[in-house]
């Protein structure tokens, strides 16, 4: 794996688990800028896809969810927002 | 390229023409560079232009066009080109940069491309020189921001870029108009040497420009290595850094959310209690009284009608709303904690305890959408991609505590446990995060044994100060559908309760609105089903009538006391009062003696069972009736046996 490229070796680190910028500078023995630039990249090309995660659901009590429809998470989205990141497998 | 040749392509890119321009024949040397890297800032350092610049992604929109005569004499035609990080373009900025360094024949190309690199984010700066030396194009790295990446502890030798990426680098701080006449130099003597000759045709597309790339990127780490110095003794961490220090780390990261969530309970039910008192004052005292004054003046005093006002919509939904205040601080501090990013945090906790058990780690999304509500929380199982991570889910979000059970929490605890109702909250939230670990692993043990989970990074934001209106806007979102709910489905349930305590049961005396709430329908059903309990020594049909009206909301749980005590509450502002009187005379009377053990059964038994009807409505959309069912009476049986558990260990220990 330390032949590998630091892309190849991101990815893999992902691959086994690590959650975090910080651990995937541990697992892939790359500096934390070659990360953070990499992740960058990965997401670029569409090998990593990017979500915000809204935590900002308004608590109403159940049965009476402010939400106009019922379903999923009513607006605004409170606070910064935290964001995934998910590997997306090249097609065959 | 000279001058005049590159004129028609920049023209049709709109170029103008900042300053004045470069003599004919001269040099065309191109600044380049991913955005907010000071490119703009040091084309108007070199030709004493004034475009427009700024500290934000995509200042430079168009191409700038200015001549630089470093020593009065030579002149080079200098282009300021749109921000773009590399030849592969994703926005227009990009595809002009590209056209103008790529597409455009070879010969008119500029002569030297400068590419300005920000030197605290060096990697992220360096794809676009490995990309450039690949096309065979004269390149120059200015170096910018190293008083950024000082501050930072980071320090990069130029000489030893230059010597792992092959091609001179010069360090230079536009603001301070310093290292200009050293790139000059070093822009003159590469000038003079030949264009490198080269083989490569471009980008490649699909798995070959993922190859290319990690062979750049390769090379950008190989560079960063050589180059970067990070000084031991400097804590180059930022503010959010050091907070994560203890918010993420593996142990005192989830202490610390108990302690958070702890602080936020303790605080909420302090701060709330005498404003609940005052309301609980104000609908017992002036409002009902008011409300009886008007029935008698109109007629309608001692009627049916005047239960249904008095007795019904004033006690029921009357009492609900003396929990708005509390309610209203818990969501102004949940709102200020989500504002400040800590709530970003206690995902990133639940994440890995989730992970760590063998969960779905995207599952914690929905379950702590969950404490807020559960009927968002079931739509939110939609972020799993994994359809058997989405029902597990499902049938786990119920057993998150929503707020509308904080209100029974609070009246309880309040009753059984005053000053201590903070605490009690807080270990019934507790009992909410063990009951959702320990169905998870029991269905993960038993239904889905084989459950894969994707790979996924959280990336958190940075720690802010929390905004007045941000917190004040949502606060008054979730303080709104409260006050719907009590106005909406919690009205319905009080007068459909109070139309089954109007009903006499068969074979009881009375008529309707006129006999007394044990012998009605409401108390004679609850009765039947009362026996279920006595084991959990809740087995009583006031408790019970309780727990089935809160199948509807669990907030209709306490407008339904409310009801069936039908009792005036005093005006004292610190104490539950009457109805607090009755519920403890009855639970005393009925459990033994063991009052305790039978109210955490109780509240026990209300965390676990059917959230509401809503909550069912949103499972079967999205899981279907059948996993909906199994749902319900996985709830009911997991909810029993463990009040059961409760009361009989309880009653044995106190």
């Amino acid at each position: 794996m330390s032949d590998a490229g630091p892309l190849t070796r991101v990815l893999a680190a992902i691959d086994a688990g690590a959650g975090d910028r910080d651990r995937i500078v541990a697992a892939s023995r790359l500096s934390r800028d070659v990360v953070d630039a990499s992740l960058d990249h990965l997401l670029r090309i569409g090998r990593l896809s990017q979500e915000s995660l809204a935590l900002g659901c308004p608590p109403t009590g159940c049965g009476g969810c402010s939400s106009p429809t019922g379903q999923g998470c009513a607006r605004p989205v409170s606070g910064p927002t935290l964001v995934a990141l998910t590997v997306r497998r090249p097609h065959a | 390229m000279s001058a005049p040749e590159q004129q028609p392509a920049v023209a049709s890119c709109h170029s103008p023409a900042t300053g004045r321009t470069a003599v004919e024949g001269s040099s065309v040397v191109a600044l380049v560079g991913a955005p907010n890297v000071g490119k703009s800032t040091l084309f108007n350092a070199l030709t004493g232009a004034h475009r427009d610049v700024g500290n934000w992604p995509g200042t430079t929109v168009e191409v700038g066009r200015g001549a630089w005569s470093p020593d009065g004499g030579t002149e080079y035609d200098l282009l300021d080109l749109p921000g773009a990080y590399s030849l592969d373009p994703l926005s227009p900025d990009e595809a002009l940069t590209r056209g103008l360094l790529v597409d455009v024949p070879v010969d008119e190309r500029p002569d030297l491309v400068v590419v300005v690199a920000d030197a605290g984010r060096l990697a992220r700066s360096l794809y676009m020189v490995a990309q450039l030396l690949e096309l065979g194009q004269r390149t120059v790295v200015a170096l910018t921001m190293a008083d950024v990446a000082a501050r930072r502890g980071v320090t990069v030798d130029p000489r030893a870029l230059s010597g792992a990426i092959g091609v001179p680098v010069v360090a230079v701080d536009p603001r301070r108009r310093s290292g200009a006449a050293a790139l000059a130099a070093t822009v003159s003597a590469a000038l003079a040497t030949p264009v490198p000759v080269t083989s490569y045709a471009g980008p490649g597309a699909g798995a070959e420009s993922f190859a290319d790339a990690d062979r750049h990127f390769a090379l950008i780490s190989r560079a960063v290595e050589a180059a970067t110095v990070e000084d031991p003794e400097h804590d180059g961490r930022t503010f959010s850094d050091r907070i994560d220090r203890v918010a993420l780390a593996p142990v005192l990261g989830p202490l610390s959310f108990l302690a958070v969530m702890w602080l936020v309970f303790q605080l909420t039910t302090t701060i709330a209690a005498p404003l609940q008192g005052a309301l609980d004052a104000f609908f017992s005292g002036p409002v009902s009284t008011g409300a009886t004054r008007i029935l008698d003046a109109v007629g309608l005093g001692g009627t049916w009608v005047q239960g249904l006002v008095v007795d019904g919509l004033i006690a029921g939904v009357g009492m609900l709303l003396t929990f708005l205040p509390l309610m209203a601080i818990m969501f102004a501090l949940l709102a200020l904690l989500e504002d400040s990013g800590y709530m970003a945090r206690a995902a990133v906790v639940t994440d890995r305890a989730m992970r760590a058990i063998g969960l779905p780690g995207r599952a914690f999304l929905p379950l702590i959408v969950g404490f807020g509500c559960n009927v968002p929380a079931i739509a939110a199982t939609r972020v799993l991609p994994d359809a058997r991570h989405r029902i597990l889910t499902t049938l786990l979000v119920p057993f998150t505590s929503c707020s509308a059970r904080l209100t029974v929490y609070v009246l309880m605890a309040s009753i059984f446990f005053p000053g201590r109702s903070g605490t009690v909250v807080f270990v019934l939230y507790c009992v909410s995060i063990l009951f959702v670990i320990g169905v998870g692993l029991l269905l993960r043990g038993t239904l889905w044994r084989a459950m894969g989970d994707e790979p996924l990074i959280l990336d958190l934001p940075p720690y802010q100060r929390p905004t007045a209106r941000l917190t004040t806007m949502v606060t008054w979102l979730r303080v709104r559908g409260f006050l719907r709910t009590a106005g909406g489905i919690i009205v319905v349930t009080v007068i459909a309760v109070w139309a089954l305590q109007a009903i006499p049961a068969p074979g009881r005396a009375g008529s309707f609105g006129d006999v007394p709430v044990q012998d009605s329908v409401y108390a004679a059903t609850a009765s039947r089903i009362a026996p279920v309990f006595e084991p959990a020594g809740f087995g009583t049909w006031t408790a019970t009538s309780a727990l089935l009206v809160g199948f509807v909301a669990k907030e209709a749980v306490i407008s339904s006391w409310s009801q069936t005590y039908a009792t005036a509450e005093p005006d004292d502002a610190s104490s539950p009062g009457a109805l607090g009187d009755a519920v403890r005379a009855d639970f005393a009377a009925n459990s033994g003696g063991h009052t305790s053990a039978a109210v955490w059964a109780f509240l026990v038994f209300l965390l676990a069972y059917t959230p509401c009807v809503a909550t069912l409505a949103a499972q079967r959309r999205e899981v279907g009736l059948r996993w909906t069912v199994f749902g319900i009476a996985m709830q009911l049986t997991i909810a029993w046996l463990v009040a059961v558990a409760v009361f009989q260990i309880g009653s044995r220990l106190v």
